[in-house]
C-alpha cells in the first residue's frame, strides 16, 4: 500500500497528469512489463556457486584477469588483414551524477577467417586516466598455452597502440583494458592472437569490424 | 549503495540477490525488447548477471551501477540476436540485423522506464499497468480492483508524477498530452 493512500478520498485531480507520447508507448508495450521466471534468481545463484567452485586457485572475481601490458606500437602500418573500419552501434551515455553524462562509443567486431565464430562488442570510453576499453567477447577459443590475445587501438592506414592482453582460459566474459591514447586519435580497434615471444603485432587478426553504411 | 556495490564486487551472494531484485526487471525488459523471444530473453538475463558477477571486481565503484548493467545486458542481447542470425539464410547480414534492432538510446530509455516502474508502490504500479498495458479506463479498473474510482485516479496521478520525477525529460510534456490521458479521464 502506498504511503499516501490516506488521501485517496481527496477530490479527484481536475486535470490528468500529462504523459509524453514516448513514455505512453513504452508503458503500453508488453516488453516493458515482461518478467523472468520466479526461479531465475536461484538459477543465477546456483550458477555463481558452480562458477566459484570451479576456480579454487583464485577468487571468481579474478576470472578474465585484467591483463595490462606496457603500451606497444605497431612497426609501421597496420599489418595486412586488419580491417581498418568499425561498426558504430551508437553512443553510450553514462550517468555519472544527475544529468552529467560521459559519452563513449560502442563498436561491434566480427571474427575473421582465423576465428569465424567469434563476435565482440567494445565500449570505448575516454577518461582522465586514458581510454577504457570494455570488451565483451563470445565464441573465441581460449588462447593456447604460450599464446594470448591482444587488443589494439589504431589509426586508418597508420600505427596501432596496444590496449592490453587477455587469454579467456576462464571462459567468456567482460574484459576491461586500457590504452594511453585518445579515441579521437586512434579510433579503430582489432584483436590479434600473439605468441609470447612476439613483441610486435603478429598481424594475425581474429576480430575486426566493418564500416557503418 | 556504496556498501552494496562493494559487496557485489567482492562476490557477496546476498548482494547479488539485492542487485538482481533491483535491476532484474529492467534487464529483462531490455532483453525482451531486443531479442523478442521470452525464452531467449530469460537466457540473456541469466548471462547478464553472470557476466556482471564475473566482472564485478573490475567495476569502478565511482560509477553508477545501472548503466554498467545495462551495457552488459544490451551487448549480451545483441550477441544472442547475432547467434540466431547465423542460422538464418546467408543473405541476412548479422551486422545489419544488429543495427536494425532498437537503438542504443531507445533501449536505455526502456531500461530507465522499467526501473522507474519497478520503484512504484505496488498498488500504483498495478493501476498504471491496467490503464496503459491492458488499456482499461479508470471505471473498469475501479471495478476490477474493487476500489473507489477516486482512489484509482489518485493512484494513477501519483504514479505518473513519480514517473515524471524519475524520468525527467521523457515524462515532461507540457504540449504533448497522450491520447491515453483522454481515455483515462473517461469513466
Amino acid at each position: 500500500m502506498s504511503d499516501d493512500d490516506q488521501i485517496d478520498d481527496d477530490p479527484v485531480p481536475a486535470d490528468p497528469v500529462p504523459v509524453d507520447a514516448s513514455l505512453a508507448a513504452l508503458l503500453a508495450d508488453p516488453a516493458t512489463w515482461s518478467e523472468t521466471d520466479a526461479s531465475m534468481e536461484d538459477k543465477i545463484l546456483t550458477e555463481i556457486n558452480a562458477d566459484a567452485g570451479s576456480h579454487t586457485d583464485a577468487p571468481p572475481s579474478l576470472t578474465n584477469v585484467i591483463a595490462m601490458s606496457p603500451p606497444r606500437r605497431y612497426a609501421g602500418s597496420i599489418a595486412a588483414g586488419i580491417a581498418a573500419a568499425l561498426i558504430i552501434l551508437g553512443g553510450f551515455a553514462i550517468l555519472a551524477s544527475g544529468d552529467d553524462r560521459a559519452e563513449g562509443v560502442e563498436l561491434a567486431l566480427v571474427g575473421t577467417e582465423l576465428a569465424p565464430a567469434a563476435t565482440a562488442t567494445a565500449l570505448l570510453l575516454e577518461t582522465p586516466q586514458g581510454t577504457r576499453v570494455e570488451l565483451d567477447v563470445t565464441g573465441l577459443a581460449p588462447a593456447a598455452e604460450g599464446e594470448y590475445y591482444e587488443a589494439w587501438l589504431s589509426q586508418e592506414g597508420g600505427g596501432g597502440v596496444s590496449a592490453g592482453t587477455f587469454h579467456l582460459r576462464g571462459g567468456d566474459g567482460a574484459i576491461e583494458l586500457w590504452a594511453g591514447v585518445a579515441i579521437s586519435d586512434y579510433p579503430l580497434i582489432a584483436v590479434t592472437i600473439q605468441a609470447e615471444a612476439e613483441t610486435l603485432s603478429s598481424g594475425r587478426v581474429v576480430l575486426k569490424g566493418g564500416i557503418a553504411p | 549503495m556504496d556498501d552494496l556495490i562493494a559487496r557485489f564486487r567482492a562476490g557477496d551472494h546476498d548482494a547479488v540477490r539485492v542487485i538482481y531484485r533491483q535491476y532484474g526487471g529492467a534487464v529483462m525488459t531490455v532483453a525482451t525488447s531486443i531479442v523478442g523471444d521470452p525464452g531467449v530473453a530469460a537466457d540473456v538475463v541469466q548471462q547478464t548477471f553472470m557476466k556482471a558477477w564475473r566482472a564485478a571486481a573490475s567495476f569502478d565503484a565511482s560509477r553508477e551501477l545501472a548503466p554498467w548493467l545495462y551495457s552488459i545486458a544490451r551487448r549480451t542481447a545483441i550477441d544472442a540476436v547475432r547467434k540466431d542470425s547465423r542460422s538464418r539464410p546467408a543473405d541476412v547480414d548479422p551486422n545489419v540485423l544488429a543495427s536494425d534492432t532498437i537503438s542504443f538510446e531507445r533501449t536505455w530509455e526502456i531500461f530507465e522506464v522499467r526501473r522507474a516502474i519497478d520503484e512504484l508502490p505496488a498498488d500504483e504500479r498495478e493501476v498504471i499497468r491496467l490503464s496503459h498495458l491492458v488499456g482499461l479506463p479508470h471505471g473498469e479498473i475501479s471495478q476490477r480492483l474493487e476500489i473507489p474510482l477516486g482512489t484509482v485516479k489518485s493512484r494513477s496521478a501519483r504514479a505518473l508524477r513519480r514517473l515524471k520525477a524519475a524520468l525527467g525529460h521523457m515524462a515532461d510534456s507540457a504540449n504533448q498530452t497522450s491520447s491515453v490521458d483522454v481515455k483515462m479521464d473517461k469513466e
